[in-house]
């Protein structure tokens, strides 16, 4: 008995003090090390270097120097917020909890926050029908207009039954518009089932290729997205899609599906122009966190609108002047471009 | 391990067993366990992050065996691990580890067993499966391995009431299922609610693209006829350098109930 209570003590020690043995050494908490780690990563894995013609190599020759064993935190965090600046991403940022965030390619977020009201849509345009803040949309009739009203603030929606309960209360009209300003993405997927119910005709509308391998240029295969009738109903009529900087992401991944269809016009401002998943959390240690785009995509003719985004048909802006006024000029803008183009009022 | 070594290891097991006569007839035919475990272990994907992590939780087991008239063992095995991985960063998040396995295995009971002491040599087949997810899902890794092992188990009567167990298995051949190279890709993001289907994507390979062990040891101590009382302790290390570099050490430190009838 007591010769099997002694094995156990000592396999206890031996293999439950051997963290180092097993996984080798910490990665050391240094400036220097961080630095490395970080740029190495990017370097590794970053997919868009290629598409928006990134030098990572550029930014190593710049930033490293700066970087040595007494650096402050907050230095290298400035460093590290000016390296990701650099590749202009909205799906690129570094965080360290508790303490800074920041995200590449937002500059002009908190602008554009202050040129879109929905609460001044509600009240001056709209009748609305159905909304939900939990898949944050809201639709209805634009008042006294034979004009239906879309607003997607996320690309959210679960349960499709809602997209077709939505075309069956809208769909009557001679136009639908939907609004994507300050849509921050979601799910593809949502989009797509969106989409279908407004698709006038099937096919390949995009390619997604993921970063596999150390090399800028090493991606998997294509993996091909095609535009899909879906629910009982589709609306074929003019669609108005209006945009502005900060729709980004999944809210981009539905206007290339809604793009690729017939009498469909975007008005606003061109998109983020950022299309890709974001990675896996990343992490430092230092506890810096970080995250950043791992595919590309492009269109069926092999093109990218990565760092451009979609750009409008019809380039118009509000001001926070405008919607103090109470008026939406982009919205307004819509419903001239319908009445001008289509009669439709 | 190259396969011109694995095979000859397969055929050694073969002549074994094949040769193996049994004299031993067990007293009991079924026995069911259940295990109730504190696991601490090691853990460094470098898919998920370069930190090395502290895992520490709890695992709870259920077991079968049947024992054949004939001195083998059918058996087979379900165990749940619910852990946290811990980098020792101050302020970060713990990540939640989920550890599963299951298993069915044949064990040929050798020659010269007899009622003290019992020896066996045979193959499993085990899928575990390792997944982490920090902070909601801001990330995932996960190491799953469905694979066919060599198995060997021993079984020695040390005292009137007091018995002595140990087992070990090797993989040698599975099916080995890692993240992409990007941690995350559409087939991920498109299967989202079919868990099964992520952490069965991979290939079929061998031993040397992964490496994998498990052994345990435990005690036995018989209440009456038909119950026994254990502690056991397990250990697992599985490694790959597929996709990005995998270390996991797993220690579980359990007590266990016997049923044997």
């Amino acid at each position: 008995m007591k010769n099997i209570i002694f094995l156990f003590a000592l396999i206890t020690l031996s293999l439950t003090g051997c963290q180092k043995m097993v996984l080798g050494e910490d990665e050391a908490n240094n400036p220097e090390n961080n630095f490395e780690l970080f740029w190495n990563d990017f370097d590794r894995h970053y997919a868009l270097f290629g598409v928006r013609g990134w030098n990572w190599d550029s930014i190593y020759t710049e930033f490293r120097p700066q970087v040595t064993q007494q650096s402050l935190p907050d230095e290298l965090w400035d460093i590290q917020r000016q390296m990701i600046a650099y590749l202009d991403d909205s799906h690129t940022f570094i965080y360290r909890p508790g303490v800074s965030f920041f995200a590449s390619g937002s500059e002009e977020d908190e602008r554009t926050a202050t040129e879109f009201s929905l609460p001044l849509i509600i009240d001056k345009y709209l009748e609305t029908i159905d909304s939900s803040s939990e898949n944050e949309y809201i639709y209805g009739n634009c008042t006294g207009r034979n004009i239906g009203y879309l607003y997607l603030g996320g690309m959210k929606i679960e349960d499709e039954s809602i997209i077709d309960d939505m075309i069956t209360n809208i769909g009557d009209n001679d136009a639908i518009i939907i609004d994507l300003r300050n849509n921050t993405g979601g799910d593809d997927n949502a989009g797509a089932a969106i989409a279908g119910r407004f698709a006038d005709h099937e096919g390949l509308v995009y390619t997604v290729q993921e970063r596999n391998g150390p090399a800028h240029t090493d991606f998997a295969g294509k993996t091909e997205y095609f535009l899909r009738r879906q629910g009982p109903r589709q609306f074929l009529k003019p669609v108005v899609l209006l945009t502005d900087y900060i729709t980004v992401s999944a809210a981009e991944v539905f206007l290339i599906y809604m793009s690729s269809r017939e009498q469909t016009t975007l008005i606003g401002t061109p998109t983020s122009g950022d299309f890709s998943d974001t990675s896996m959390r990343r992490f430092l240690p230092n506890g810096t966190e970080y995250q950043y785009s791992i595919m590309k995509f492009l269109l069926p003719d092999g093109t990218s609108i990565d760092g451009t985004g979609h750009i409008p048909d019809l380039f118009i802006r509000n001001s926070a002047e405008d919607i103090a006024a109470e008026n939406d000029r982009v919205l307004e803008r819509a419903f001239t471009f319908l009445f001008e183009e289509y009669g439709i009022e | 391990m190259p396969s011109s070594y694995l095979f000859p290891l397969l055929l050694l097991l073969c002549s074994i067993t094949l040769s193996a006569q049994n004299v031993y007839a067990p007293q009991y035919t079924n026995t069911f366990t259940i295990s109730l475990g504190l696991h601490q272990g090691y853990f460094k994907d470098q898919n998920f992050s370069p930190l090395n992590y502290r895992a520490s939780g709890l695992r709870v087991g259920f077991g079968y065996a049947r024992n054949t008239k004939g001195g083998n063992r059918w058996h087979t095995g379900l165990g749940f691990g619910l852990t946290e991985l811990k980098s020792g960063i101050e302020n970060q998040l713990a990540t939640d580890r989920f550890l599963l396995d299951v298993s069915v295995g044949y064990l040929k009971g050798l020659a010269g067993n007899d009622e003290d002491k019992q020896h066996y040599l045979g193959g499993n087949f085990r899928s575990y499966v390792d997944i982490s997810i920090f902070d909601g899902a801001e990330a995932i890794t996960f190491y799953g391995l469905h694979a066919f092992e060599l198995a060997g188990a021993l079984n020695w009567k040390t005292g009137n009431k007091h018995r002595l167990t140990a087992d070990a298995s090797l993989p040698v051949f599975g099916l080995l299922s890692r993240p992409p190279y990007s941690g995350w890709d559409k087939f991920i993001g498109d299967n989202s609610n079919n868990i099964p289907k992520i952490i069965t994507r991979g290939d079929w390979t061998t031993i040397g693209d992964f490496f994998g062990l498990r052994a345990g040891l435990g005690w036995q101590y018989q209440l009456g006829q038909h119950w026994a009382l254990g502690a056991r302790y397990d250990v697992a290390y599985y490694t790959t350098r597929q996709i990005d570099p995998v270390r996991i050490l797993n220690n579980t430190f359990s007590v266990q109930a016997v049923r044997s009838y």
